[in-house]
């Protein structure tokens, strides 16, 4: 751990690795906060034609999956950036 | 999908997702930029006791071409999820959506309109079963499975048949 600062260029890739990865969770959350907003719009409509319970599919499995991997990616490569650069 | 009624008599009678043709390019995109980026990590490895400068490039644009690609990915099926075909007995509304660029909503009221036609074009679309409605007025949704028989039931909930 103490050599990714040990060079002016390692601290500058140390410094990028996490920045891109910060930048991707930021992604994440707007995509999904946009998901959401589309959803909330159709569940409007549904439940105007339907009196009740809104029949429109969720998407929970494909929203679970693009949180799951996108952690799961940030995860593997840091791990890889930090621990284990001759596995790569 | 099962059918109730609220108190304007309005009544759902079928909610239509788009034919799963629309995922082929999205997905050979991701597997190639996949592979591109992968292939970055490898060489990112293999300079790492040689040449670290060359290795953090190559590890960092790897990185970058990754996340970019599994998000646009991403942004693209979850684009994808949103769009269906609503059919009631008194309209069709079509949801044509790509989050963060587009949102838009096509509304047909069956009040004026008489006509719905559906055809495949090329062999493809033949093969497949899919294709497009075209509604009086011009209106084109496309990339719908089996349109004929969809095109039946708007018919049906026309009240014309």
């Amino acid at each position: 751990m103490s050599s990714l600062f040990s060079s002016t260029g390692m601290a500058i890739t140390t410094f990028l690795v996490f920045t891109i990865e910060l930048l991707s969770l930021l992604a994440m959350v707007i995509v999904l906060l946009f998901f959401r907003r589309m959803q909330h719009k159709q569940k409007e409509l549904f439940l105007s034609l339907q009196n009740g319970e809104a029949l429109m599919p969720q998407h929970r499995v494909l929203v679970a999956l693009y949180i799951f991997s996108t952690l799961g990616i940030g995860a593997i490569s840091l791990w890889l950036f930090l621990f284990q650069p001759h596995l790569l | 999908m099962t059918s109730t009624t609220n108190p304007t008599g309005e009544h759902l009678i079928r909610i239509i997702g788009e034919h799963w043709i629309r995922f082929v390019y999205p997905v050979f995109v991701y597997v190639l930029l996949l592979s591109i980026s992968l292939l970055l990590f490898v060489l990112a490895g293999f300079s790492a006791e040689h040449v670290m400068w060359l290795s953090h490039i190559t590890f960092v644009a790897g990185l970058v071409l990754l996340l970019l690609t599994h998000h646009w990915f991403f942004l693209r099926l979850l684009s994808e999820a949103i769009d269906c075909i609503v059919l009631t007995n008194q309209r069709s509304i079509h949801f044509d959506t790509h989050l963060l660029f587009h949102d838009d909503m096509q509304e047909n009221s069956f009040d004026k309109m008489r006509t719905v036609e559906a055809y495949h074009k090329g062999l493809l679309q033949n093969i497949f079963h899919y294709g497009t409605l075209r509604f009086q007025g011009g209106t084109d949704i496309p990339m719908v499975p089996h349109p004929h028989r969809v095109a039946k039931e708007i018919e049906q909930a026309m009240g014309r048949k």
